[in-house]
């Protein structure tokens, strides 16, 4: 066995999750399938694996990108190892009723077919513990409105690259105005030529500069919103 | 689970299978010694405060020269460029187009700057720049439209929304800009991630090249791409440079 070739049954359990951050921020789907089965079979539950094995390890990949230490395709490739893992768990998560902190539709809007970024942040939300559903690229209205629909989201997230395409993102928000259903959901905004200001400027909740920022951002409005239909049953 | 390592000093228990992949206390090393414009520039390096300024993207260097030569307006203008492989990285284009202005009105205050790139990506903020510092720029989104032709660009754009471009300087550098700035080299198994949204590459050629054409051709294959080809020589810069010549 050379150096390289590390036994993951032979570390504790603190040292393979330690490995495990080391292997999500190589991007290493292999070792990352192989260290969430150890986990489970020494009687972890997916809940756990997931929250303080991969979401732990993804939330620093996150802020290194966020500064600039890490770039896109290494994102891209820690993001694929988490993938391989959320698929081992996912199914059990699902058997086993794990907690659900909410749900969002994600998609890039109508012109933009980019969708790295979209696709971090859904992988990061559902490591996070929120269900997505990702209705991908070139969206027109219509798509949002009838996932939105159809799924009864507590978040519409939208992304958009490009300058020219952003502002169909208000578009969309006018549509629900139009509708009387703004108020039903959450809307994000991200992509790379948005910031804070333009996010205001067309009504969105809030604008998510990245996908760690996004997973915060939701978790906060989410949590915000079920306080207040506490509130409100309580009055 | 342990504590979050501080972003400063590495891991106190690295057993990293990774091979060749760098970790992150190599990456954070590496990606911080990046030196700034003003530590590669200094704040003195320009030598005729008398002309106009143009500071233009690395990709157009050549581009520039060409169309102003032409209009035989070679010596009109000082030229300052910043790096081309900000194609890849936008946000950083307003900052360093704004310490290149500021660096250059140090001997002239009044000295008129323009500014050699569309939007590029950033969303506006160096519309900011531009507005803040009396600054000129070429308009549209970026250089395939001002290359093409704004309503050639959104034609081929209808046409097919998922056409990646390339230019002359892109077909050029495609393996460095593109092929490894985006990582694809290191990480081929990401290429379905990246470009699953295209469908064509099309070759916005400035010049006759046959060299060109065949590297273009080749980028478009190593995409998995369909490869067109459409000459449109240098397009709007060429009215953008005639209006602020001097």
């Amino acid at each position: 066995m050379s150096d390289d070739d590390l036994d993951l049954n032979a570390l504790n359990d603190d040292e393979l999750v330690e490995q495990m951050g080391d292997d999500l921020y190589d991007g290493l789907k292999e070792e990352i399938e192989e260290a969430t089965r150890i986990l489970l079979d020494r009687g972890w539950t997916p809940y756990d694996v997931l929250t303080k094995s991969l979401v732990a390890g993804m939330t620093i990949v996150g802020q290194d990108f966020r500064d600039g230490i890490l770039y896109v395709p290494e994102v891209l490739m820690a993001a694929n190892a988490m993938k391989s893992g959320m698929s081992i768990l996912k199914p059990l998560l699902a058997e086993t009723g794990a907690p659900r902190i909410g749900s969002m539709v994600i998609g890039t809007v109508k012109g933009d077919i980019h969708d790295i970024g979209k696709n971090l942040v859904s992988m990061m939300m559902e490591g996070a513990g929120f269900e997505v559903v990702d209705i991908g690229i070139n969206n027109p209205v219509e798509n949002y409105l009838e996932a939105i629909e159809e799924h009864k989201p507590d978040i519409l997230g939208m992304s958009a690259l490009l300058t020219t395409t952003m502002p169909y993102m208000k578009v969309v928000i006018e549509t629900l105005i139009e509708k009387g259903m703004r108020d039903d959901y959450i809307v994000l905004v991200g992509g790379a030529p948005l910031n804070e200001a333009f996010a205001e400027s067309i009504g969105a909740d809030g604008y998510c500069r990245d996908a760690a920022v996004a997973v915060e951002t939701a978790k906060d409005f989410v949590a915000r919103r079920h306080n207040m239909i506490g509130a409100r049953a309580n009055a | 689970m342990p504590e979050q390592t501080p972003k400063d000093s590495p891991p106190a228990v690295r057993r990293s299978r990774s091979g060749g992949r760098k970790g992150r206390a190599e990456r954070t090393q590496s990606r911080r010694s990046v030196p700034s414009i003003e530590a590669r520039e200094g704040a003195a390096g320009f030598r005729h405060p008398e002309k106009p300024l143009i500071i233009i993207c690395g990709a157009l260097g050549a581009e520039t020269k060409a169309v102003l030569a032409a209009a035989g307006l070679a010596d009109a203008f000082e030229i300052t460029a910043l790096p081309a492989i900000w194609h890849n990285f936008p946000d950083r284009i307003p900052d360093g187009v704004e310490t290149k202005a500021t660096q250059a009105r140090k001997d002239r205050a009044d000295r008129p700057i323009f500014v050699g790139y569309a939007d590029c990506g950033t969303g506006g903020r160096l519309d900011e720049v531009c507005e803040r510092l009396d600054l000129k720029r070429i308009a549209g989104p970026h250089c395939y439209s001002f290359f093409a032709g704004e309503s050639r660009f959104n034609a081929l754009a209808e046409e097919e929304l998922g056409t990646f471009y390339l230019t002359d300087f892109l077909a050029r550098h495609f393996d460095t800009l593109i092929w490894e700035g985006m990582g694809l080299s290191d990480n081929p198994e990401i290429l379905e991630t990246m470009f699953s949204g295209y469908k064509r590459l099309i070759y916005l050629a400035q010049t006759e090249d046959i060299h060109l054409t065949r590297l273009a051709e080749q980028a478009a294959g190593k995409l998995g791409l369909e490869f067109r080809r459409e000459f449109t020589g240098y397009g709007e810069l060429g009215d953008f440079m005639a209006e602020v010549a001097p």
